[in-house]
């Protein structure tokens, strides 16, 4: 079986002689090049085209997200893993969509890095464990609101207008002023409307109403 | 005053010299009125002494009058009087005469008649009356027998006045004839009273007597004509029998057709018509009783009788001149009182308002303030030097010490950024009546714009009705913006300087420390797997394993260190996703979902405003946390063409926006206030807004609002 062709790109020296360290008592995995910055590791990852490149996000030059980009779209071939230390959801959905396939703090490096290149060398995709949980778990309930309205009792003239003038960003007093009703009038409005539909926040409304292109007028300007 | 200020100003050009003439004027002002006082006082008696001279001289022309009148009428009477008084005296004496002519005529010398005795007593009868002519006796067929003119036995003609002998012989009674013909034997008129002389139930004889023609006219003046009136008797046919002047030519003539027609029409009265002589006459009139039909006339020239009345008009229209002009001299003095005490009202007023105008002007200098009148309906500004100063009007027509300016042109001097907003003020002010008050930046002469603020309000005196004028004062704040400026400037770059700090240390986290724990790991993994190749087992391994989590728990803190810090996310990925994971942590750890929201396009923002907004978030969820007992948390951000609008809102348990922020329940125990004004602080650098809404029992919404440059910038 060959082994896994592994270029490393990181800009730190420690970092770097860890996983070298680290892989060289993993017979399964080779690595073949090392990168100390983003344009040094895209001229090596493309010249040396391994099966799977393992970059830090942060580094000088080219960041990470560039990086995955233009690796992906220059050297498809390789299978990129970002070995980082943002335990930050927030770079996750980016970067996987840039092109990575597998996204690994660093503090698990130590234990988890060769079963992660062997898992994205396979075409697999790898999560670390720690990310995952946070990254799956969708706080606001998943996409629950947007759709769930059609099914719902539907809703008079006023109710619809109040609800997308709230669509609309205006504050209850705004919306009271502009539609000349009472404050109270357009909370029971938005009150009444809201359950009709099931939406339970703003923010809900608000992809309520971005569905049924209520926000249109604003945005397109 | 004006001196000090031109002592100030350094100068003493033309201006300077008129307002010191207009300051000597004012002292005239107050020792003239003093002089004037007195002049009044005179004028004002003079017109008391015309007010009260009016009434008497009307007054007195009109008892002038009345007098007159009076006195018209007295003299009327007393013609009158002296009529019935004649007319008494005329029918006595008549009567009496007409008596003793009766007695005559029974007396015995008729009865034979013995003539020659009837001569004899006839002739004693008439020695005894001087004012007898004759006595004449006739029979019945008016041949005279007897006439005492003539001796017994001369030839007689017929009787002279046959009327009145025709009347006796048909009546049988005496009658007193009126002025009869030319006599045959007297050759002259005469005024027969004849009686009839019966015998036997028969008339015998008829008995007259022929009065003098001056006969009647004697008894007339012996009567006694009142003075200035002329008197007539007149006999029943109309012929004048007396008067008491031009006796000879009237005598026997018909009287005027205006005195019968009165003698017809009533016995006694007035008439009024031409005279014999020629003018009009008042006439007193009456008939005397038992002279068959004679009556007595009283006249006088109208204009005699009326001379008094006439000349009591005059005197009544002279005193209504004299006081119509009296009346004209005192509406003219009262009129120039009036006008003099207006105008002393007037200096004095002009006094008190030029002193109070120079207190406010004093005051105003002082304070280094410009003075406005905005007229919005002509578009006209008028204002003082020092306000065509602050609001860089080029000096377009200078009246006395006022700049005027065209409203339109100093609009354009107005920063186009604040124009819109000053004139949206303006309107207000004028719509609502409410006070002026607006900071905008003018164009100054060096082009550089320089803030003033002006204060202003519809005048009192208009309030009632709509006006379109403001009074207002402009004042220089540019020392004031120029230091607000520089403190919010400094807020900038602290917090500029926080967050770069802030941001270094998290780098240095992630980059230095996070780095080196990694290879902390790796080299006690390296160490680990040595371990385990050499066979050693037990504490030794497991010491290493411990240590390996350790470094693992140390590179995760250090990771949340970083991030509360300041999230790398925020400047490598942007808001969004930096407000996500703030979102996803949060919720996570503190068990309340969240939702974000960005509807519209998802580009970056300027990094000052993504910081302010994900402070801002850090902030409000710290509140929620704190006070909203929220089971759910909302937030969107939406970028607009030319602002970016943040909602946060909770359904927790809200507070009383009217008692301030606070949980309902805690009271004073929780102030999220501290979080709000920070929130206040960070938007008051950009230039944002925070609107709150909420009320008990319905959430919490915060809308914030920052303006933002337009995409491509």
């Amino acid at each position: 079986m060959d082994r896994i062709r592994v270029v490393l790109a990181d800009d730190h020296p420690i970092v770097r002689a860890g996983v070298k360290t680290l892989l060289g008592t993993d017979l399964g995995i080779e690595l073949v090049g090392e990168a100390g910055n983003g344009a040094e590791a895209l001229s090596i990852i493309c010249g040396l085209r391994p099966d799977v490149a393992v970059i830090d996000v942060s580094m000088p030059g080219i960041n990470g997200l560039d990086l995955t980009e233009r690796v992906t779209r220059e050297c498809p071939g390789t299978n990129l893993l970002v070995l980082t230390v943002h335990e930050d959801v927030a770079y996750v959905q980016p970067l996987l969509r840039a092109g990575a396939r597998g996204y690994l703090l660093k503090r698990s490096a130590a234990e988890d890095l060769p079963r992660a290149v062997r898992a994205i060398a396979a075409g697999g995709v790898y999560l670390d464990p720690a990310i995952a949980s946070h990254a799956l778990a969708d706080p606001s309930g998943g996409s629950r609101g947007g759709d769930t309205g059609e099914a719902g009792e539907a809703l008079s003239p006023r109710e619809t207008e109040v609800l997308r003038l709230i669509a609309q960003g205006f504050s209850n007093k705004e919306i009271a002023r502009n539609i000349d009703v009472s404050v109270k009038s357009v909370e029971t409005y938005k009150a009444r409307a809201a359950e009709k539909l099931g939406l339970r926040t703003r923010s809900e409304i608000i992809r309520y109403g971005a569905s049924h292109g209520w926000l249109d007028a604003l945005t397109l300007r | 005053m004006t001196r000090l200020i031109e002592g100030l100003h350094g100068s003493t050009d033309a201006s300077g010299a008129v307002e010191e003439r207009g300051s000597l004027d004012v002292g005239e002002e107050v020792t003239v009125p003093a002089g004037q006082w007195s002049r009044g006082s005179v004028r004002t008696f003079v017109a008391l002494a015309f007010a009260a001279a009016i009434p008497l001289l009307l007054l007195s022309g009109w008892m002038a009058t009345l007098m007159a009148q009076q006195q018209r009428d007295q003299t009327r009477s007393a013609a009158v009087a002296s009529a019935t008084r004649v007319a008494e005296r005329v029918s006595s004496d008549i009567a009496s005469q007409m008596e003793v002519l009766g007695a005559q005529a029974a007396s015995a010398s008729l009865d034979r008649p013995d003539l020659a005795a009837f001569y004899a007593e006839a002739t004693r009868l008439k020695a005894a009356h001087p004012l007898w002519e004759t006595v004449e006796l006739s029979n019945p067929s008016g041949v005279q027998i007897v006439n005492l003119l003539r001796s017994l036995d001369a030839e007689l003609g017929p009787t002279a006045d046959r009327e009145s002998f025709d009347a006796v012989i048909r009546s049988e009674r005496p009658v007193v004839g009126g002025i009869g013909p030319v006599g045959p034997i007297s050759g002259q008129r005469r005024v027969a009273l004849r009686v009839p002389v019966i015998r036997s139930g028969a008339l015998r004889f008829v008995l007259s007597v022929g009065l003098a023609t001056n006969a009647v006219s004697s008894i007339l003046r012996d009567a006694g004509a009142p003075e200035g009136w002329v008197g007539t008797i007149v006999d029943g046919d109309g012929n004048t029998i007396a008067r008491t002047r031009a006796e000879a030519q009237e005598l026997g003539h018909p009287a005027n057709p205006a005195l019968r027609a009165a003698i017809m029409r009533a016995p006694s009265g007035f008439y009024s018509g031409p005279s014999l002589e020629g003018p009009d006459i008042d006439v007193v009139y009456r008939t005397l009783e038992g002279t068959g039909g004679w009556s007595v006339h009283f006249g006088m020239p109208v204009a005699a009788l009326n001379a008094p009345v006439a000349r009591s008009y005059y005197v009544l229209a002279g005193g209504s001149a004299l006081s119509f002009g009296l009346a004209l001299g005192l509406v003219g003095l009262v009129s120039r009182d009036m006008a003099q005490r207006r105008s002393g009202e007037q200096a004095r007023f002009s006094l008190a308002l030029r002193s109070s105008e120079e207190q406010g002007a004093l005051a105003v200098e002082a304070a280094e303030l410009g003075t406005l009148r905005w007229d919005t309906a002509q578009e006209r500004a008028i204002g003082s030097v020092r306000a065509a100063e602050l609001l860089g009007w080029d000096a377009e027509a200078s009246l006395d010490r006022e700049t005027q300016a065209d409203a339109r042109k100093m609009l354009d001097a107005v920063h186009e950024e604040d124009r819109h907003r000053l004139v949206d003020a303006v309107r207000h002010c004028i719509a609502d009546g409410m006070p002026l008050d607006e900071e905008f930046r003018v164009r100054g002469r060096g082009g550089q714009p320089r803030w003033v603020r002006m204060i202003g309000r519809v005048p009192e005196t208009f309030k009632g009705a709509p006006a379109a004028l403001i009074y207002g004062v402009v004042a220089d704040i540019e020392p004031r913006k120029r230091i607000e400026a520089e403190r919010l400037e400094l807020l900038r770059r602290l917090g500029e300087a926080q967050e770069d700090e802030q941001r270094r240390i998290a780098r240095e986290l992630h980059d230095q420390v996070g780095q080196t724990v990694t290879g902390l790991s790796f080299g006690l993994k390296g160490l680990q797997g040595l371990l385990e190749a050499q066979g050693v087992s037990g504490e030794a391994t497991d010491q290493v394993q411990w240590l390996r989590s350790l470094a693992g728990e140390i590179g995760r803190d250090i990771h949340r260190a970083a991030v509360q810090l300041r999230p790398t996310a925020l400047d490598d990925l942007g808001l969004r996703e930096a407000l996500a994971t703030l979102l996803r942590e949060w919720s996570l750890r503190h068990g309340i979902p969240s939702d974000l929201q960005f509807p519209g396009e998802a580009s970056r923002l300027p990094a000052d405003i993504e910081t302010a907004l994900y402070r801002i978030v850090q902030e409000a969820l710290t509140n929620i946390l704190k006070h909203a007992q929220a089971r759910t948390v909302s937030v969107s951000v939406e970028r607009r063409p030319d602002e970016v609008r943040m909602i946060v809102e909770d359904d927790g348990i809200g507070f009383d926006a009217e008692k301030g922020p606070g949980p309902v329940e805690d009271g004073a125990a929780a102030r999220p206030h501290l979080g709000l004004s920070g929130i206040r602080e960070r938007l008051s650098l950009l230039r944002g807004t925070l609107t709150l809404e909420t009320a008990p029992a319905s959430g919490t919404t915060l809308f914030v609002r920052i303006p933002s440059p337009p995409r491509s910038a």
